[in-house]
């Protein structure tokens, strides 16, 4: 049986040095604290992972929430134009007049 | 031409979100990022990053990141292009976001963009770098020195 999108509920016991630099990162990042640890323990388990695997994942998920914003069939027409709309806004934003 | 092993490319953003949307349309994106990153030597402008970043969450583009520094070798760019040279370049024809990377390509000596942009600059003459599809660059990482494409611009 696949144990994908079941969850299990772990106390975790941080040093107070380390559990400080999450608080503060998860104030930076405007995440919950509960939520970065828990990225925070996947992307270290993907640290032994290959590129392959380690781009699967960030694939999975990037394909997941084009879906969720109804993004994921665009043309790749549509990309390109978006892509060379975005680095003229982005340029106009750097490098003003 | 050569193989482009040993020699820094810059890989564009289209590359990049083609190989992370799995686009039917160009899969090849897909090899040179999922499968030959270690082959290449990158070199990432500020400005592809930031187009990157805009695209991802701060969880995806970590580790992107990640990934990027598995390379052969990675070089970040984060220095603002020179305003005069974007502006010559502009002057030629170019739209400013392409005269930003062109001028980055130019000043870091990097003779190969990846871009599946075909229309890259197109119209100018004398471009300072090759830009080569996904699949020229994955043809020319596996082949010797002897073998050939026919690249979309030439260096000037």
């Amino acid at each position: 049986m696949s144990s994908m999108g079941q969850t299990v509920q772990v106390t975790l016991r941080l040093s107070k040095d380390i559990y400080e630099r999450v608080t503060q990162a998860a104030l930076m990042e405007q995440q919950q604290v509960e939520d970065l640890l828990r990225t925070l323990i996947a992307e270290g388990l993907e640290a032994h992972t290959t590129i392959r695997e380690l781009l699967k994942h960030v694939s999975e998920d990037y394909r997941a929430r084009l879906a969720r914003e109804g993004k994921l069939y665009q043309s790749s027409g549509d990309v390109l134009q978006e892509l060379r709309d975005l680095r003229e806004q982005i340029t106009r934003e750097l490098y003003p007049g | 031409m050569n193989s482009i092993r040993g020699e820094a490319v810059a890989l564009d953003t289209n590359v990049c979100i083609f190989a992370l949307r799995k686009e039917p349309n160009y899969p090849a994106c897909e090899t040179l990022f999922f499968d030959k990153l270690t082959a290449l030597q990158v070199y990432i402008p500020l400005q592809i990053f930031l187009e990157v970043q805009r695209n991802l969450t701060t969880s995806e583009m970590r580790r992107v990141v990640r990934a990027l520094t598995m390379a052969q070798a990675v070089t970040w760019d984060y220095a603002p292009a020179p305003m005069d040279l974007i502006r010559q370049w502009e002057q030629r024809g170019a739209k400013k976001g392409d005269a930003v990377i062109t001028v980055y390509l130019e000043v870091a000596t990097i003779r190969y963009l990846v871009s599946e942009n075909r229309d890259f600059l197109k119209e100018l003459p004398a471009l300072p770098f090759t830009v080569l599809s996904s699949e020229e660059a994955v043809r020319l990482l596996g082949v010797g020195s002897t073998a050939s494409v026919r690249p979309q611009q030439s260096l000037s």
